[in-house]
């Protein structure tokens, strides 16, 4: 058994683990879950210096690290297949990361912890699975994997519109899959095995433009299974005018769920675009390259327009992240090495900054137990360690120099800049939008009056404050020594980029 | 054929081996019933229960594929072999969830096996002769089944529509059975449908027949528009009965209709309509109006009951392709999905009734209100529960994901790609309602209107046994389902 066998299943052996011991025992299910995810962390930690960083990846297997791959389904001709490149593998540290922190976060869960945490510790191994698989058919399982313990954690501990929420996202995103569904099974059948010449999940084999042929080979299927695709994945993005779902979800999940839901599942449906749809399809998308473009732009101004238009602070936390995403789209359009690699360094912070951001959000509303912006005001006097933690993750979110956001920002904008000009003028704006809502929202919230009610409000404690240093800390470092993270992906995102620049349609 | 000597050769009879035990064994049964006079539902369906286990060890270990025997009227091939199992199979756990509401009955579990003595001779017709005797054996015990509670007037009203919807359409049968007898002279199917193919395109007789043949059996699998008898029957009849009916009779109608698709594989576009065509809508609607139909429901039965409608509807997309593709790589991966799709959709949908059989003789009803706060006082039957829905609604890992995995594999093999998107959105719709019972189950409190508590309900040692039996397969062909689909291959090619 590999590492990321290894890695993948230790959420499930500690939800297992937590299925059999009483239900009241609350302090013992929260340390095996923090167990649980601290021993992926540490896993993921420990693959950190072993990582070849000059492997490409993609669409080489040799390019791949910590490989494993089985039969599972001969009949099918699916593999138990699982590696890494320089795409995944920040995904995995990001999910690890924020997986680890999300269990202290959600101390204050008083209601069926024990079923909490068993979902909780089920929608991990759903992630990480679905970074690992490079089979097509085990990334839907584990895609799928995701959508039940998330239905049931908005659903079941969410606020007071848990249920409507819930649906909503459980639908939405079905809608995604079973039309990736219907595309996988087209590729199954129109790709063959080099070897065997039998049809094939295999990522890899998709990938090779040689062992397509059928209907993969005319350009109209091309196009509707590059949308199929596309759809599937910008419901998850979530990409406008697919993103409604989002902002329900998020006002309704608990903290700890949101952090999850923004930091890693947002990156589902980029890593998704990245993984599958470029590689598999590299002359479409060279061909729609302006489109992901056009949907990343209007992601950042409609997203940003939407946040500063937000009375709840939960839902302006969720609206600066459609903004964020629309950086990624725009990075990953570009297809230069500056912008492939900005884009999925973007990923990777916005999964940090936006997850301080909900982290903050649930520490006032656990206090005032309501999130209204207007209702505050002046919480800078009482709670000044509180306005310290916010204005850092707020200038992170701006995009401020020497935080990390700003150097995934800067190099979407100059890897876009030469290729769509006027996109990228269009979205720079997008930063002043930003700055506006965020020092808006900072100067409603902190400054001003103290609002009478919250004169003894209590100052953010220890076990709040140690879910957000770290990721405090890395925003910081990365904003000054991106090297360490950049220097995982640039190998494979540059050698995508190249891919899909040389593909041309038919 | 008039020169055809008729002499009886009772060699024939060995291949007949599980039908006969069968025979002998119910009427061993009868005259037991009628002895007895102390726990007689126990004893009778103990008895009936070592039966049909005997009855899988024949059907299992005998599977020798002899073609066709007995004057041709009955055949033994891949899928005779494969019904025969899968009947005993699903036959067993439906009694076994009979005994809990028949106690003193012995005459139900009587009725379920010679219902099932009509499905082992239907899996193997090969003459519609055969085909129509068998269908009748099935859907008579049937009628006597749903009217079982006697004193509940749902329970009269269901068996009379079933027995007034079952006349009506045995009619349509027989009327196509007799147009497309004219036509061919002949009651052989094979030999029926080699006659059908030298006729010119698009005999409007032939087109009438067919059409009436589908009708006729399409009453038997619920398909729409002969599915209205359904939600009332499902809902009137006694549970564990509408669980019997949900799965047996259905499946037996679904193998009718694969003994007729050469029938219809003989429909040339004409008239602009084709086999492929006529069964693609079929399917179509089924599905469509099982999901838009389900969605308002508030008492379960009736929910699954519209639910099973359009997991028809999802089968048939199965029969479009064979209708399409008499033989070759393309027909078996149609015939292995429309094959394991059934073994799937028994043991979640037997598992679902289970637990709602369950929830109705403890709570006293199977509105949908009985189910709210479920999850709190009774854990594993909801789990159970929600196992189940959850594949029925077609998500992974679990097997009914693995069901519509197959039959969207050889839909989208097909090239049929308007039936592949009609069906990817009714797995969408199905989710709504679907999840409505969970959610309730979960996300809701226990109401006193229903009077559910969060007091954990007794839960009996064969209803526990039963849902293992059912949840278990439910979950391991999701995640491991190679061997079932290898079995199924062994059998059929």
């Amino acid at each position: 058994m590999g590492p990321l066998t290894l890695i993948t299943f230790t959420p499930v052996v500690g939800a297992a683990i937590i299925a059999f011991l009483p239900r009241d025992n609350d302090k013992l299910i929260r340390w095996i879950a923090l167990a649980a995810t601290g021993v992926v962390l540490l896993i993921a930690l420990a693959l950190f210096p072993q990582f070849d960083r000059s492997l490409l990846g993609i669409n080489k297997i040799d390019g791949f690290q910590f490989v494993e791959q089985h039969s599972w389904i001969p009949i099918f001709h699916i593999n138990y297949f699982v590696g890494i490149d320089g795409l995944s593998f920040p995904m995995i540290l990001l999910t690890a990361l924020l997986s680890f922190l999300c269990i202290p976060a959600s101390w204050n869960i008083k209601k069926g912890v024990k079923g909490y945490h068993i979902m909780f510790l089920l929608l991990e191994t759903g992630m990480l699975g679905t970074f690992v698989a490079l089979d097509f058919f085990l990334f839907y399982v584990f895609w799928e994997i995701m959508l039940l313990p998330m239905y049931f954690l908005i659903g079941i501990w969410g606020g007071p519109r848990r249920v409507y929420a819930a649906i909503k996202f459980f639908i939405y995103t079905l809608i995604g899959s079973v039309l990736m569904l219907i595309v996988i099974l087209v590729f199954y059948f129109n790709v063959h095995d080099p070897v065997t010449g039998a049809n094939t999940f295999n990522m890899l084999h998709m990938m090779d433009q040689g062992n397509h042929f059928g209907i993969m080979s005319l350009n109209t299927a091309r196009i509707l299974l590059w949308f199929g695709l596309f759809i599937g994945f910008a419901i998850k993005v979530p990409v406008f005018p697919f993103h409604t779902w989002l902002p329900d979800a998020h006002v309704e999940a608990p903290t700890a769920i949101s952090v999850i839901l923004a930091g890693v599942l947002l990156k589902m449906g980029t890593y998704g675009l990245l993984r599958i749809s470029y590689p598999i399809l590299p002359d479409m998308t060279h061909y729609l390259a302006w489109f992901l473009a056009l949907m990343g732009t209007i992601n950042i101004i409609y997203g940003a327009f939407c946040a500063m238009a937000q009375t709840d602070l939960k839902k302006l936390v969720a609206y600066s992240s459609i903004s964020h995403m629309g950086y990624v789209l725009l990075g990953m359009a570009a297809l230069t090495d500056a912008g492939m690699n900005g884009a999925v360094f973007q990923m990777f912070n916005h999964g940090t900054i936006t997850a301080m951001l909900f982290l903050l959000v649930g520490v006032v509303y656990d206090r005032a137990h309501h999130r209204k912006i207007a209702g505050f005001g002046g919480l800078a006097n009482v709670m000044p360690r509180y306005l310290g933690v916010t204005t850092f993750a707020f200038f992170a979110a701006m995009g401020l120099p020497g935080l990390s956001g700003f150097i995934s920002e800067a190099m979407v904008f100059i890897g876009a800049f030469p290729v769509f000009r006027t996109l990228t003028i269009i979205s720079i704006f997008g930063i002043i939008i930003t700055a506006a809502y965020m020092l808006w929202t900072l100067q409603r919230m902190f400054f001003g009056a103290t609002n009478p009610k919250y004169e003894d409000i209590a100052e953010i404690n220890g076990r709040e404050l140690f879910t957000l240093v770290p990721l405090a800390v890395i925003v910081l470092f990365l904003g000054i020594w991106p090297h360490p993270i950049l220097n995982l992906m640039n190998a494979t995102m540059s050698y995508l980029g190249q891919i899909v620049q040389s593909a041309t349609p038919l | 054929m008039s020169e055809t000597v008729i002499s009886f050769n009772p060699g024939d009879l060995i291949p007949f081996l599980p039908e006969l035990v069968l025979v002998g064994g119910l009427l061993i049964l009868l005259i037991v019933d009628l002895i007895i006079h102390r726990n007689k539902g126990n004893t009778i369906a103990a008895a009936g229960g070592i039966l049909l286990v005997v009855l899988t060890i024949i059907a299992l270990t005998g599977n020798e594929k002899i073609g066709a025997y007995l004057f041709n009227a009955v055949v033994q091939d891949g899928v005779t072999l494969f019904f025969r199992v899968f009947f005993a199979i699903s036959a067993l756990i439906a009694i076994g969830i009979m005994v809990s509401s028949f106690k003193k009955e012995g005459e139900p579990f009587i009725l379920v096996l010679s219902s099932v003595l009509g499905m082992f001779l239907l899996a193997g017709s090969n003459d519609l002769v055969t085909l129509f005797v068998a269908i009748e054996m099935v859907s008579i015990p049937s009628y006597v089944l749903a009217g079982y509670k006697r004193k509940d007037p749902r329970s009269g009203e269901a068996a009379l529509k079933y027995v007034i919807f079952g006349a009506f359409s045995s009619g349509l049968l027989l009327y196509g059975f007799s147009l497309l007898y004219g036509l061919t002279g002949n009651t052989g199917l094979p030999e029926m449908a080699a006659e059908l193919t030298k006729l010119s395109s698009g005999s409007p007789a032939q087109i009438v027949g067919l059409i009436l043949v589908l009708a006729g059996i399409g009453y038997k699998i619920a398909m729409v528009p002969m599915h209205f008898w359904c939600p009332d029957v499902y809902e009137g009849s006694p549970t564990p009965i509408t669980a019997f009916f949900s799965v047996l009779p259905k499946a037996a109608g679904f193998a009718a209709l694969f003994r007729l698709m050469p029938l219809f594989a003989t429909l040339k576009p004409a008239y602009g309509l084709s086999g492929v065509g006529l069964i693609t809508m079929v399917s179509a609607l089924t599905m469509t109006f099982g999901n838009l139909g389900a969605i308002w429901q508030d008492s379960v039965k009736r929910l699954l009951a519209y639910s099973s409608i359009a997991h028809a509807g999802y089968i048939l997309m199965g029969f479009a392709v064979i209708v399409s593709m008499p033989e070759g790589e393309l027909y078996n991966l149609a015939v292995t999905a429309v094959l394991f799709y059934l073994v799937v959709y028994m043991f979640m949908n037997l598992g679902a009734f289970l637990v709602v059989d369950w929830v109705e003789r403890h709570l006293g009803g199977d509105s949908i209100g009985y189910f709210k706060g479920l999850g709190k006082g009774n854990p594993l039957p909801a789990l159970a529960l929600a196992v189940f829905l959850f594949s029925l609604t077609g998500l992974p890992p679990l097997a009914g994901f693995i069901g519509k995995f197959y039959l969207f594999a050889a839909v989208v093999k097909a090239k049929m790609w308007a039936l592949a998107m009609i069906g990817i959105a009714n797995a969408v719709v199905s989710l709504f309602y679907y999840v409505r019972i969970i959610r309730d189950m979960y996300l809701h409190d226990p109401s006193p209107e229903f009077d559910n508590s969060e007091a954990p309900l007794k839960l009996g040692k064969l209803t526990a046994v039963l849902t293992l039996v059912t949840v278990v397969p439910t979950v391991i062909l999701g995640i491991w389902w190679g061997p079932l689909a290898e079995w199924i291959k062994l059998r059929i090619f």
